[in-house]
């Protein structure tokens, strides 16, 4: 990465092009396609969360407040709100557990093609469509699937392991659809850390899980944290896992807020359903943010 | 210890790639409904061949995908240079994600 620029090759970018200039054009691409792909349908939507109907036809519409009395007007709201929490935490934990022994042990017991290799050939499960990756594990996980037919083939007297329909099953699914992207994360945070100071360590007489909890943890924690939000967000407002493979067990905010757009035809509901639960979001990304500004010294 | 860690990563790609082998397993299946036992076809992907629509969607999806390298672009601004309103920047980048896709879509 030529990260610093030769003094001629900077001075000669600076006689022909101040450097906002060369920051916009880099942030214009991006951002003009975010306000208009996403922005501005989300506004859209924020306002739909007011109406007291679907803007369709000619009906008049007046603006209300009471869909974001939902979680009080409608108590079992609350538990599928827990429910989906649960889940987002399980699948957050997983990952970040498997995801950091993973990196840990790529980047301590591998080395040279041999890393490379499997490095990507753990980006390339990430490649394939999520639905169908989805689909598939319903095949695996049924009954008389394909872990099932396993297991009978290795003790055939014993009962059924079919755990689809089940919360393990959602979690199973999500973790597997995060888990190479964790693994990545976590791998770029820990391949920064300088050898040297685990063989300082090492040379002083440190354990083991002194190493893990006083260097590689600390030092990786920015990475683990940014790879822990952009699991546990998307998670909490999915919908295709939990509904697949969850059937009926798979009821989360994600599964409500998408029966209020294709079923109900409760745009209002659902929007308001979904503001809610970004607040919610944000809410835990700030109190995160700001515990970890503590701890790690304000770099997080 | 490095034996342990490669016993470990070799668990990983089993967990990573058992549903995508059975997958592609099954696109070989005589039956439509991923039934069993498995009996060995080649209909669906003659079927695939002669799909128009499907090779029109997959054109589709290859240039989305080109279009995907603007976050690049971003990311480089955001990375590398310090500006005014670079967090709200960054801030706006969370409600897209944490939104269910499906919503801005039925948005737009």
């Amino acid at each position: 990465m030529p990260s610093k620029a030769t003094p001629q090759r900077a001075l000669k970018g600076a006689r022909i092009l101040p450097q906002w200039v060369s920051t916009t054009a880099l942030l214009l691409p991006a951002y003009g396609w975010l306000s208009l792909a996403d922005f501005l349908p989300l506004l859209t939507m924020f306002l739909f969360s007011f109406m007291n109907k679907t803007p369709m036809g000619k009906a008049p519409i007046e603006f209300t407040l009471r869909h974001y009395r939902a979680f009080i007007d409608q108590p079992y709201l609350v538990k599928i709100a827990a429910n989906t929490l649960l889940m987002g935490l399980w699948t957050t934990l997983t990952c970040a557990v498997l995801g950091f022994l993973a990196a840990l042990a790529l980047v301590r017991c591998t080395t040279g093609a041999r890393r490379e290799t499997l490095l990507i050939l753990i980006l390339l499960p990430f490649w394939t469509n999520g639905l169908v990756r989805v689909f598939s594990w319903t095949m695996v996980l049924r009954e008389n699937g394909f872990l099932d037919n396993l297991w009978h083939w290795i003790a055939p007297t014993a009962g059924s392991i079919a755990i689809l329909y089940s919360r393990e099953a959602i979690v199973i699914g999500l973790v597997h659809g995060y888990l190479p992207y964790r693994i990545i994360t976590c791998y770029i945070a820990l391949v920064t850390i300088d050898d040297a100071i685990i063989g300082a360590a090492q040379s002083l007489g440190a354990r083991w899980w002194v190493i893990l909890t006083k260097i590689l943890i600390p030092l990786a924690a920015p990475g683990l944290i940014s790879g822990a939000v952009l699991t546990f967000v998307p998670v909490i407002g999915s919908f295709m896992e939990p509904r697949i493979l969850g059937g009926k067990v798979g009821v989360t905010m994600g599964t409500v807020i998408e029966d209020q757009f294709t079923q109900a035809f409760n745009w209002p509901l659902g929007a308001s359903l979904s503001f809610t639960l970004l607040a919610v979001t944000l809410a835990i990304f700030a109190t995160f943010s700001g515990i970890l500004r503590r701890g790690t010294g304000g770099t997080a | 210890m490095t034996r342990l860690g490669q016993v470990f990563l070799g668990m990983i790609l089993i967990f990573l790639y058992t549903p995508i082998f059975v997958l592609m397993a099954m696109g070989f299946n005589e039956s439509e409904l991923y039934e069993l036992p498995f009996k060995f076809s080649t209909r669906w992907y003659s079927a695939l061949s002669t799909n128009t629509e499907l090779l029109t969607s997959g054109f589709n999806s290859i240039v989305l995908a080109v279009i995907t390298a603007i976050g690049t672009l971003a990311a480089l601004a955001l990375s590398r240079r310090t500006f005014r309103g670079r967090s709200l920047l960054q801030l706006l980048l969370l409600p897209p994600i944490a939104i269910p896709w499906l919503i801005t879509g039925t948005a737009c």
